[in-house]
């Protein structure tokens, strides 16, 4: 079993900015194909990003709401810096930058490309953009599986944390769809694209945890027991049905929260959401 | 992560523009072969520069229909060399069920079914990095973890380190660690919109370099644990040590010239192995030929090793190939530490003086050397090192093979 704690969350999701709207995890299918609102960060505080692009803007957007929720100033200085760590879930955020690459070399030419293009082709550029914005100087992964799974970036949350790489891990989730010409050749879940959404989680061991922050532990499972592992959710909505649960249990209404994830190909992943001394609990990541 | 095991490499495979397997590749750049052509995977006739280095005849690496794009087809042949270096065969694979996993790193993934589309046809498989993960899953048949790491020109280290750490927390018994990238429209074109690309030959750390040179290809390699190796009657042939990672936050593109992130880097990664930094006898460097990369590499070269380190980069040889490069640059080190020749770096007329480290310029050096540093920077400034061993014999010697003079160039 994997255990880390959850001490702040940041949320674009097609009900706005914040984790106060969020449906339970049971709930997340809802919003169908739902696409992220018109938002400027500058209205939460966020400057300095007018020239990003729409994913940058919104997920610095939900990475500084995460820091601020967690209690953190950003950006950081000195050790904090190098003691935080970075993982991005992306699996086609950079589409839209090549579709406009093509674009430009066919109204210019390919030789008078505008070269503000080409770095955000990159799946990791949106990473480098935080990294820059947050002053984050730790290890930074971009991961970009079929289907972004949580489960893969909560893991190696936990053991940039364990192997003492990292004493804080942003992970950010960036599920977006395609342009409407590539949704064709993307790979796509069974059940559809499902709702647009931005999530940012920052993860810290148990041991280091301050009030903010809720237990989540997972493990692997081969067969789903629907009656005491709560509601499945897409490998996608892995993010935000622990988004959803932490608002439940950091305020209150909620004194834990189980919830299932489908894996990538076979088997699940059973979560539980908790408070940090649950029925007494200490553990240690 | 409790299980600090040995992490041995049983296993090496490439692709690359001047070989297609790992021994005709580090043989090519023992004798100083270049890949460099005029470009034949799209039309480049409307770009400035218009070389770089491709593998030739990619239809025909596999004896079987390959599944997926350019990229699929470039990482397939050379997984199948790795696993067949290690003695894992497909059969095998398939009984091992959930135990053997794959990790890949890439920067534009298989861009060739996006590309198709932007160009007005119907691809037969989706795009997208992920997919070649699915790909390699489908037809070797592994069962264990899978994961695609898309940190740009940096993802094979990074592929590499997170495969270790699979074996390291006992997740995994064998771990496929493996970098791919094929010549694409979008890279070639958006390297060249920064102006970034040499108009002639690659350069790496010459005073006249003007960039670096596209190329394409693949690296894997076979990482478990000793005792598994040992179990199974796989034979070592080099120990992963250990890896450093870090971010400058400095430029998206641009890398930090005060190299402190490099630096510390390199610095984790020695501090991982457990060795002292002068056992480090040469270092692969990431060595693009811009400007900035081998000058900031340089200095942080210089800030960690002092004068002692002797270094060099076969992008002269075999062009940028983006995410392969800090895998095959693993297969590199792993034949350079079991040969005792390590490989140059070609087209150099004259160092440039602010590129104070000791490069092998032109000719193979032979040397033995137990630990190797590599090397690989990124977009978004990602910096990685790994450092490779030598491998250990049954009796604890290190196998030790004399350069044979026929090997010279």
């Amino acid at each position: 079993m994997s255990i880390i704690a959850l001490t702040g969350a940041g949320v674009i999701s097609p009900s706005g900015v914040g984790t106060a709207f969020l449906p339970r995890p049971d709930g997340l299918s809802s919003w169908g194909s739902s696409k992220l609102p018109d938002l400027d960060p500058a209205d939460y505080g966020w400057t300095g990003l007018k020239r990003m692009s729409r994913v940058v803007k919104y997920g610095s957007l939900a990475v500084g709401e995460a820091f601020r929720s967690g209690g953190f100033e950003t950006p950081f200085e000195g050790e904090a810096s190098k003691r935080t760590s970075l993982v991005v879930c992306s699996s086609h955020s950079n589409l839209e930058p090549i579709v406009a690459m093509y674009q430009d070399a066919r109204q210019y030419g390919a030789s008078r490309v505008n070269p503000g293009l080409f770095p955000e082709t990159v799946m990791n550029a949106f990473a480098g953009h935080l990294s820059i914005y947050f002053r984050i100087t730790g290890t930074s992964v971009t991961l970009s599986d079929a289907i972004p799974s949580a489960p893969s970036a909560f893991l190696y949350a936990a053991d940039l944390l364990s192997s003492n790489q990292a004493d804080m891990v942003m992970c950010c989730m960036l599920t977006l769809h395609p342009p409407s010409m590539m949704a064709q050749v993307t790979y796509q879940e069974e059940e559809g694209p499902g709702a647009e959404s931005i999530v940012a989680l920052l993860f810290r061991r148990v041991s280091d945890a301050g009030p903010t922050s809720a237990v989540l532990r997972w493990e692997a499972a081969d067969i789903c027991m629907h009656d005491d592992s709560g509601p499945v959710v897409r490998p996608a909505d892995g993010f935000l049905a622990a988004a959803s649960a932490y608002h439940g249990v950091i305020s209150g209404k909620l004194q834990e929260q189980r919830w299932t994830v489908s894996g990538r190909a076979k088997g699940y992943y059973s979560f539980c959401m908790a408070g940090l001394k649950n029925k007494g609990e200490q553990v240690h990541a | 992560m409790g299980n600090h095991e040995a992490i041995v490499i049983t296993g090496v495979g490439a692709v690359t523009p001047v070989g297609m397997t790992a021994e005709s590749t580090w043989q090519a750049l023992l004798q100083g072969v270049s890949g460099a052509r005029r470009i034949k995977a799209f039309d480049p006739s409307e770009h400035a520069c218009q070389i770089g280095c491709e593998v030739d005849d990619i239809e025909h690496l596999t004896l079987h229909p390959a599944p997926g794009g350019r990229a699929t087809r470039l990482l397939l042949p050379a997984v199948e060399d790795a696993l067949h270096e290690a003695r894992l065969s497909m059969e095998g694979l398939i009984k091992a069920e959930r135990r053997i996993g794959i990790c890949i790193g890439t920067t534009m993934g298989e861009i060739s079914p996006y590309e198709e589309v932007m160009n007005g046809r119907l691809p037969g498989s989706p795009g997208g990095p992920g997919i070649i993960a699915e790909h390699m899953t489908d037809y070797f048949g592994f069962g264990g973890s899978c994961w695609t790491i898309t940190n740009a020109c940096a993802a094979g280290n990074l592929a590499i380190a997170r495969a270790m750490d699979e074996l390291m927390a006992g997740r995994a018994d064998v771990m496929v660690a493996a970098g791919v990238d094929a010549m694409s429209w979008v890279a070639f074109t958006g390297f060249s919109s920064l102006r970034a690309m040499t108009p002639d030959l690659c350069r790496p750390f010459d005073a006249d370099r003007r960039g670096l040179m596209l190329g394409e290809g693949a690296g894997a390699i076979i990482l478990e644990r000793e005792s598994n190796a040992r179990r199974r009657g796989a034979r070592p042939l080099a120990r992963l040590m250990g890896y450093g990672l870090s971010s400058d936050a400095h430029h998206i593109t641009q890398p930090d010239p005060g190299a402190e992130g490099s630096i510390r880097a390199m610095e984790r990664a020695i501090e991982m192995a457990g060795i002292d930094k002068g056992a480090i006898g040469y270092v692969s460097a990431h060595g693009t030929g811009t400007q900035a990369n081998d000058r900031m590499e340089s200095v942080a070269l210089r800030s960690v090793f002092k004068d002692s380190i002797i270094t060099s980069s076969i992008k002269g040889h075999i062009g940028h190939t983006l995410g392969a490069a800090s895998a095959i640059e693993a297969v590199v080190c792993v034949k350079a530490l079991a040969s005792g020749w390590l490989p140059p770096t070609i087209n150099m007329r004259r160092q440039d003086p602010d590129c104070r480290v000791r490069v092998i310029a032109n000719e193979p050096l032979a040397m033995h050397t137990s630990y190797i540093m590599s090397n690989a920077y990124a977009f978004g400034g990602v910096n990685s090192s790994i450092i490779i061993g030598r491998a250990e014999t049954e009796a604890g010697n290190e196998l030790q093979q004399q350069p044979r003079e026929e090997e010279a160039c």
